[in-house]
């Protein structure tokens, strides 16, 4: 079956981070209206919704959201809404259900979005609920929490490869230092490497700056037909590459335990579908939930040698000013994870990044990839974006 | 669910000999769904490790705990506790020994 070109025409996002009053609805509305307005569409040209959304009903006791957030746009009410959930990358895959409607020519505008509220729950509430992605039946039972998951792959990293604490915190350095530029991240102050070697102890080996921060916050994207793009906006980015794979739902089943197999093979599809390579990339926005997540991901999606991830933070590739920057939002440890939207903040980010409208701008930016994985790496996104 | 056990059992593929623990609905290998129970030796190493010390809800009064990957003898992995024993630091490789199963969660403790 042949497919159509998708690009992205409109985005928008609430900032991410603690929002007190603004409900799960609000931020939803706000992104996608602001998304619209960017777009330049009619509210009654988007013919379907998707929205992601992980954790709003265990948390907040909200669900079928899609229809909520249509009702609240006044969107027409003959087109369809849907929620979808893959954890941490719920966004992402509402991202590739919207590309997959307009390529497959069933529809020509869709609407897309994700959101979460989460701080105004518990910290314990929400850990139970974040870890509702462990399988429930197995490993979940031994009381495995996410920072948990993330320490057990970082200690046989450094095991095996001879990863140190100190690159793991060069990773929260970086994000936070580039976070100082981006009005959206819940962090936005500077940090040293002593300051997050010396705060205090999450799970061994990672700290709390090792950790990134819960978040609420939604972020929203309007999707066309590549041939009509240019009939909304004078910069249209193209989705050249799109993939979502499945990986385990436990670690134990992982033949290795210093790698997502989903990332390796979303990554595959995403690059053979754009023809590219990894050295093709211009700029990244990638899945750091914890330090050494920044460094299995990059390593996974082919941008360093497994193993060699963090001597590559060491080296300052993965500077703003190195040859491969990452996150250079801040990513999810200071730009914050409001975990059913930051696939969609990802791509807010890469497209503001290849307008060249981004606050931490990465020069000459041509070719961005967000990557976007969802609990154990059960689910893994990637997407890689061009601009005209 | 309340019950302990002590004694670490795996399922068998009648198929393909693969062995699960814990069990499995359906062989992930070839899609048959005859297992035999067997006895493990309970014997593994640490393959990594980590404390928990922000615990989830249900895990407030065991925190801070330890969580393991664990390479059994038999040559499967399994998640499991190992059993807080005082000053000990848990190292990649230390031998461990079965001790119970637990509401679904299998426990070990480090042997010298």
């Amino acid at each position: 079956m042949g497919l159509r070109g998708v690009s992205i025409i409109g985005i928008g996002s609430t900032p991410f981070g603690i929002l007190e009053g603004r409900t799960l609805k609000e931020m939803a509305t706000v992104a996608c209206n602001e998304a619209i307005k960017d777009a330049g569409v009619e509210r009654s040209q988007i013919q379907a919704f998707y929205i992601g959304n992980y954790i709003a009903g265990m948390i907040l006791g909200q669900e079928t959201i899609a229809a909520l957030v249509v009702n609240s746009l006044g969107l027409n009410r003959e087109i369809p809404s849907t929620k979808v959930e893959g954890a941490c990358s719920s966004a992402s895959i509402a991202l590739r259900q919207g590309h997959l409607l307009v390529a497959t020519g069933v529809y020509d505008i869709v609407l897309v979005a994700g959101v979460e509220k989460m701080t105004s729950a518990s910290t314990e509430k929400v850990t139970q609920a974040l870890a509702s992605s462990i399988d429930m039946e197995t490993e979940g039972l031994t009381g495995l929490t996410f920072p948990g998951y993330w320490a057990l792959i970082a200690q046989r990293h450094m095991y095996e490869f001879g990863t140190t604490i100190e690159q793991l915190g060069m990773v929260s350095v970086k994000n936070h230092n580039n976070a100082v530029f981006n009005p959206r991240a819940r962090f936005r102050d500077p940090t040293t490497l002593d300051e997050v070697m010396s705060s205090r102890l999450i799970t061994d080996p990672l700290k709390l700056f090792d950790c990134c921060p819960v978040a609420d916050g939604a972020a929203a994207a309007v999707l066309c037909a590549a041939e009509m793009a240019e009939d909304f906006t004078k910069k249209p980015v193209d989705i050249i590459g799109i993939a979502q794979t499945t990986g385990y739902s436990s670690l134990y089943e992982q033949a290795q335990l210093v790698t997502l197999p989903a990332t390796v093979s979303a990554a595959k599809k995403a690059f053979e579908m754009a023809k590219l390579k990894p050295e093709d990339i211009d700029v990244v926005e990638l899945h750091d939930c914890f330090t050494p997540a920044e460094i299995v991901d990059a390593e996974d999606l082919g941008f360093f040698e497994k193993g060699k991830g963090g001597w590559a933070v060491e080296e300052g590739i993965t500077q703003v000013d190195g040859r491969l920057p990452i996150n250079a939002s801040g990513g999810l440890i200071s730009k914050g994870h409001p975990v059913g939207a930051t696939g969609l903040g990802q791509a807010y980010e890469i497209v503001k990044q290849l307008r060249g409208e981004h606050e931490n701008q990465i020069k000459g930016a041509e070719i961005g990839l967000t990557h976007n994985a969802g609990g154990t790496g059960a689910v893994c996104c990637v997407n890689i974006l061009k601009r005209r | 669910m309340g019950d302990t056990h002590n004694q670490l059992t795996a399922v068998k593929c009648e198929v393909c000999d693969a062995l699960y623990v814990p069990p499995k609905y359906l062989c992930p290998v070839d899609g048959a769904n005859q297992f035999a129970e067997v006895p493990l030796s309970g014997q593994g190493e640490i393959l990594t490790y980590t404390t928990i010390r922000v615990p989830s809800l249900g895990f407030e009064d065991q925190a801070p705990y330890n969580i393991a990957v664990i390479r059994l003898k038999e040559g499967i992995n399994l998640t499991a506790r190992i059993i807080n024993q005082e000053g000990e630091q848990l190292n990649i490789g230390d031998k461990v020994s079965f001790v119970k199963r637990e509401r679904g969660a299998h426990w070990f403790r480090v042997v010298s």
